[in-house]
């Protein structure tokens, strides 16, 4: 539906747009995140409980046969976590391999490297 | 004494005809009145609940003052709407739940009813349905609003949202190194 006068939506108070967040997978969220500093608030404590990660320990990506097929989930048996990752290519449907975090003062993310062809390529030949 | 007991009477049966009623008035911040099915009301708003227990109900119409007219219609026919439903499994059953619980699934008349509104109908919603304690709407508001950022890129959401990307540059550079996956697209 089109307006002619669209709201300021980064006027939504936090613990509304923390709550709408709360649902998003990864790159939404992060996504999300970068859009505005106040939003960044609200991703930033929607993080720290959807993605309790706080140390470099390896995690675990697979595959899940109920997922569509870019969606992966990542698993860090030292936290207890694991959320789905929207990923830009295709995921195989037996994917199962342990990956580093990148070794990040800031926080837990996965290396932008990783999506990139380079590390695609060389998850082919793991498999 | 007979006086005094004929008055008491009185006041008793008008309390009984109050508790009787099934509807609610409500009045908007813009002085306009609203009834909503009592039952639904209380079953679907704690903040409303609690003033129908209490008896902080006002027959002339209570005063919601923070809520403004549109907003309180799209409320009352939620409410409204919610009473003649008859909830299906998908909403008794909790949904399988991944890590942190997602919204409930919407029903398909409560995504109709949320995908009819503007943006601006949509965020006085989600404001209201806070401020009154409406866990079910607003899990089906907030529901339609991660829907409406899913797949984009951060410009593409700043543009549905209208939103001005405040970040220095400097600092959206740091975000950029955090949030790389945000940005893979770029």
């Amino acid at each position: 539906m089109e307006e002619a006068v669209h709201p300021d939506w980064s006027g939504l108070p936090e613990d509304l747009t923390a709550m709408v967040m709360r649902s998003l997978d990864i790159p939404d969220l992060f996504s999300a995140g970068a859009v505005c500093t106040s939003w960044y608030a609200a991703y930033s404590a929607v993080r720290r409980v959807r993605i309790p990660i706080t140390d470099a320990s390896p995690c675990l990506l697979y595959s899940c046969a109920a997922d569509d097929d870019n969606t992966a989930t990542l698993f860090s048996p030292s936290t207890g976590a694991a959320f789905k990752v929207r990923l830009p290519f295709l995921v195989p449907r037996d994917l199962c391999l342990v990956l580093d975090l990148l070794e990040q003062r800031r926080g837990p993310f996965i290396s932008r490297t990783f999506v990139g062809s380079e590390y695609s390529a060389s998850w082919f030949m793991l498999r | 004494m007979e006086v005094d007991k004929g008055k008491g009477e009185a006041e008793e049966t008008r309390k009984v005809a109050e508790a009787d009623r099934d509807t609610v008035t409500l009045k908007s911040s813009d002085g306009k009145l609203f009834e909503v099915s009592k039952e639904a009301a209380a079953r679907l708003s704690t903040v409303l609940a609690g003033m129908i227990a209490g008896g902080s109900i006002d027959d002339n119409g209570t005063d919601l003052k923070q809520i403004g007219s549109e907003a309180l219609e799209n409320v009352v026919d939620y409410c409204n709407k919610h009473a003649n439903s008859i909830p299906s499994a998908a909403l008794i059953s909790s949904s399988i739940s991944f890590n942190t619980a997602p919204f409930k699934e919407p029903e398909e008349w409560e995504r109709k009813f949320v995908d009819r509104l503007s943006h601006d109908a949509l965020f006085d919603l989600v404001e209201a349905a806070n401020f009154l304690g409406m866990e079910r709407l607003l899990d089906v508001t907030c529901h339609k609003i991660s829907e409406m950022m899913k797949g984009k890129s951060p410009d593409q959401i700043r543009e549905v949202f209208n939103i001005k990307n405040d970040y220095t540059k400097e600092e959206l550079e740091e975000i950029r190194q955090e949030l790389a996956w945000a940005f893979y697209d770029d």
